[in-house]
Order: structure tokens, then sequence, then C-alpha cells
């Protein structure tokens, strides 16, 4: 009977997909406009991304947008790009702030410079691997938090101006009235210091030597 | 260019943030291309930069957002144009962000990325075809390995659809029932199915001849226990057709319906009827 060859597929469909699927599979599911993978790669990272997007806009109708629109792209543009392990989430973290910054920009009326937009698929990095592991990212989330807190304030300041609105040295040392060699002197030790204290989690792979 | 430029070696933390401005972005991308200690550097930027939104405090998402993004995000698909955003007050990022994508396919590096290779000096006229022809090569291998990929999963889901077959033996189906027309004009029918496994009970319904969507409506069904409806999901039809699945505790329901709402977002029935039936599942 036909509709209950359709039946089988529904169920199928909805027991095949459970945590244990990784990204990559999701993605390929999803590329097939398969709503229930949308659905349980939305549930996977809704928080982390929505708390990015917060961070960044502080405001929570603007973050949800920056989340539809993440997301509408996702589903637009999932077939055309061979996610790798890890590099979705690197993806849609960057596109997330790019968004995020647009927004800042767009309602602070600031300079549009270029557009920090890195929304295309096929200009992920081939290096990046965060952990699929939602546990482990807590944890290096956790570190990296508190490596940001081990920061001087001063250096926590530009990095917050730089990371988190977008801002260049240049905007930084006139909005802040800081000299230009001080804006990057801070800048070089923040990240020197983060570097070394989050060492152990970029698993590195040096693709160029 | 010099092999190692104190000033320029300088700018890599600040170039792998994208704070620099286009120009600088420029120069050091250049200079990248011939300082490996600066592109070791911009790596390992990098991998800080990639993990530093995990840093962000955690926030509770707003309640409903699931809901209201994927059904608007869903129905974008369906639409068939690409992305009609219907109700953007804030972000009007897209239009700007595709145009400038559309227009300037590979521009100055942004942000997140331009690693030396983007930057190449622009190449001189006389060897444009024999870039050109490498760059097809290039592209023809891509494809090659692609297929190769796409195949590989082709048989990869292949399997898991076999063995997802394998559990499904302890089905049983409770009820079937065909729903009808729930007004005047209506042509549409469908069946709705309620199956039991050790997973739990099932809805499975389906439905043709339905009026056709516009704009943000949806298909929304319901099972309702004397005068309150519990909503089971929404599905958006093509060709007139749509299904829907739907886990749910068991639970005595006497109606099942389904209604045209305008969006994906409702909590309570607020559109037009369009198919029901009585049930008796219990």
């Amino acid at each position: 009977m036909e509709s209950l060859a359709v039946l089988y597929f529904l169920l199928n469909g909805g027991w095949q997909l459970n945590d244990t699927a990784d990204d990559k599979q999701l993605i390929l599911l999803i590329a097939q406009k398969d709503s229930n993978a949308l659905e349980l790669l939305y549930d996977r990272y809704e928080r982390v991304i929505y708390s990015f997007a917060y961070q960044i806009v502080k405001d929570s109708m603007a973050a949800e947008e920056v989340m539809q629109e993440l997301f509408l792209r996702l589903w637009k543009n999932a077939g055309q790009i061979d996610f790798g392990k890890g590099k979705l989430l690197t993806w849609m973290f960057a596109v997330t702030r790019n968004l995020a910054i647009d927004y800042l920009r767009k309602r602070d009326a600031r300079l549009p410079r270029q557009s920090a937009d890195s929304g295309n698929l096929e200009q992920v990095q081939d290096h990046s691997a965060l952990t699929e592991d939602l546990v482990e990212l807590q944890m290096a989330g956790e570190q990296i938090r508190e490596a940001l807190l081990g920061l001087s304030r001063d250096q926590q300041q530009v990095m917050d101006m730089i990371y988190y609105q977008g801002y260049t040295q240049q905007e930084v040392a006139q909005l802040a009235a800081i000299p230009l060699g001080t804006v990057k002197g801070r800048v070089r030790l923040a990240m020197k210091q983060l570097h070394k204290s989050l060492r152990h989690w970029g698993r590195r792979d040096h693709a160029h030597e | 260019m010099s092999e190692h430029n104190e000033e320029l070696c300088e700018l890599a933390e600040l170039y792998t943030l994208g704070a620099l401005t286009a120009e600088e972005m420029q120069q050091f991308a250049a200079h990248a291309a011939e300082c490996a200690e600066c592109r070791e550097l911009v790596e390992e930027y990098r991998q800080v930069l990639d993990h530093l939104p995990l840093a962000s405090e955690p926030v509770d998402p707003p309640s409903g957002m699931k809901e209201r993004i994927l059904s608007r995000v869903l129905e974008s698909g369906n639409a068939g144009a690409p992305a009609a955003r219907p109700e953007s007050r804030l972000l009007n990022i897209q239009p700007d962000a595709e145009r400038a994508a559309e227009q300037e396919p590979a521009r100055t590096p942004p942000a997140e990325q331009g690693l030396p290779q983007l930057n190449i000096p622009e190449p001189k006229r006389t060897r444009f075809w024999g870039y050109l022809s490498l760059g097809l090569a290039v592209a023809v291998l891509l494809l090659v390995v692609y297929t190769g990929q796409l195949r590989g999963n082709v048989s990869e889901l292949k399997q898991q659809l076999a063995s997802g077959t394998g559990p499904l033996q302890g089905l049983k189906v409770n009820e079937a029932v065909a729903l009808s027309p729930a007004g005047e004009g209506i042509t549409a029918k469908g069946t709705a199915t309620i199956v039991a496994d050790p997973t739990g009970t099932h809805l499975v319904l389906q439905a043709e001849e339905l009026p056709e969507l516009t704009g943000t409506e949806v298909y929304q069904v319901w099972l309702i226990k004397g005068d309150k409806p519990v909503n089971a999901g929404t599905f958006i039809s093509q060709d007139g057709n749509g299904a829907l699945y739907y886990s749910f505790d068991p639970k005595a329901y006497d109606t099942i319906a389904v209604t045209l709402e305008p969006d994906g977002a409702g909590v309570t029935p607020r559109g037009k009827m369009i198919l029901a039936a009585p049930i008796k599942q219990g």
C-alpha cells in the first residue's frame, strides 16, 4: 500500500536522526531540504550561537534576527559545500559575527568600511576544527572566558571594540582617545596571551609549513 | 618586498582580527605571501578567534524563537524565491551582503579570511588564458573529486535507510481515519493514521487537493479533546499535497483537525478549518 510506504519513510526520517548524527550528516540531509535535520542542528547550536549574537548586539530581537538570517543562509546553501569535521560551527560563528557587526554598524550609522561578510560558503577555512562534542565545547568556553578575564582592563577594552564591535584600530584609537601605537601594542599582547592560554584547545595542524 | 619586515610583521594580530583598513589588509596579505613566520602567526591567531565565540556569557533564547525561526526558514524555501524575508524590522543586511557578494566575487579579504592566496597580484593580460585554463583544469579535477564524494554519500545514506527499517517491525496501526472537508467549497481530503511502537505513539497525516498557500501561510494540525486543541505541528503543501508526522503522549483525543493559518507561530487555531475527523484514540 502506497500510504504505508510513505508512513515508513516518514517514520524512518524521524528515527534515523538522533543526537549521534554528526554535523556533516545533518548538512547532507539539510541540503536535501530535510527539515528534521535542520531542527536537530538548530537544537544543537541554538544556545551557543544565540549567546554569541547577543554578546555582540546586546538586544534579544536583533540577536534573533541574526539567528534567523544565519539559518536562512544555511538552509539555502547547505548543498554548496562539503563541511568537514568541526567546520560547520566555525562557519556559523563567522557568519553570526559578521551579521551582528553589520547590524551594529547600521544601527549606529557607522562607516560602511569593508563589509566583513564572510558568509561565502566556499571560504570556510581548511584548518578550523572546533569540536562537535557539546560538553567539550562548553569546557572550551569556560577556558576562554577565563583567559579573556585574565587580560588587563585596557586589553579587554581594545579586544571588545575590535572583536565584538568590529572597529578598526584607527577607529579604536579615535574613540578611546589613545595613540594608534598603543592600540596596536595592546591588541598584540592580548592576542599573544590568549593564544598562550588556549594552546591546547587549538588543534594545530600547520597546513602551510 | 623583503622577507622580514618588522613593521608589517607587527600587523599579524590586527590583520587576523580584520581591524586594519582595506589598504593595510592588502599590504599585509602581500607581505605574508612571502613571510612564513607571519603566515604561521596568522594561522595560530585564527585558532584563537575560532574559539572566541565560545567565551560568550550563556544567555537563554527568547521563548518561541525556535518556532519562529524554523517556520520562516522553511517557508522561505517553499516560496521558491531566494529567501523572501518577511519581517525584517531591524536587520536589512541581506540585500547589501548579497549584492556585495555578487558584484565582487573575489575582493579584499574580509575580516574572517584572507590568507595570502586571495591577494595574488592581478595576472598580466598575456598570462590570462594560461591562468584561465589552469583554473578550469583545477575546477574539473575538483568536480571529479566532489562527484566521487557525493557517490559515497549516497551509498552511505542508502545504508542508513536500510538499517533504519529494522526496528520498525513492532509497528502497530491503532487507527486510520479519513479526513473530510470541514466546510463548503473545500475539496481537500486526507488520511490520519495513528501508530504505536515501543518508542511512543505517532500520528501520520497526509492530505491532498489542499488550497494553495500564499505568503507566510501554513497548514496546522490540531489534536482536540473537548474544546481544547493541542498543536500537533505545521506543514506546507506542495502542489496541493502535504504530510505531517508527530509523536505524542498517548492521551484520549476526540478530533483531529487541519486549519489554514496566517503563519506558523500560532498556539491556538486562528484560521479556517480545512479538514477534520473524529478519532477514538486512547
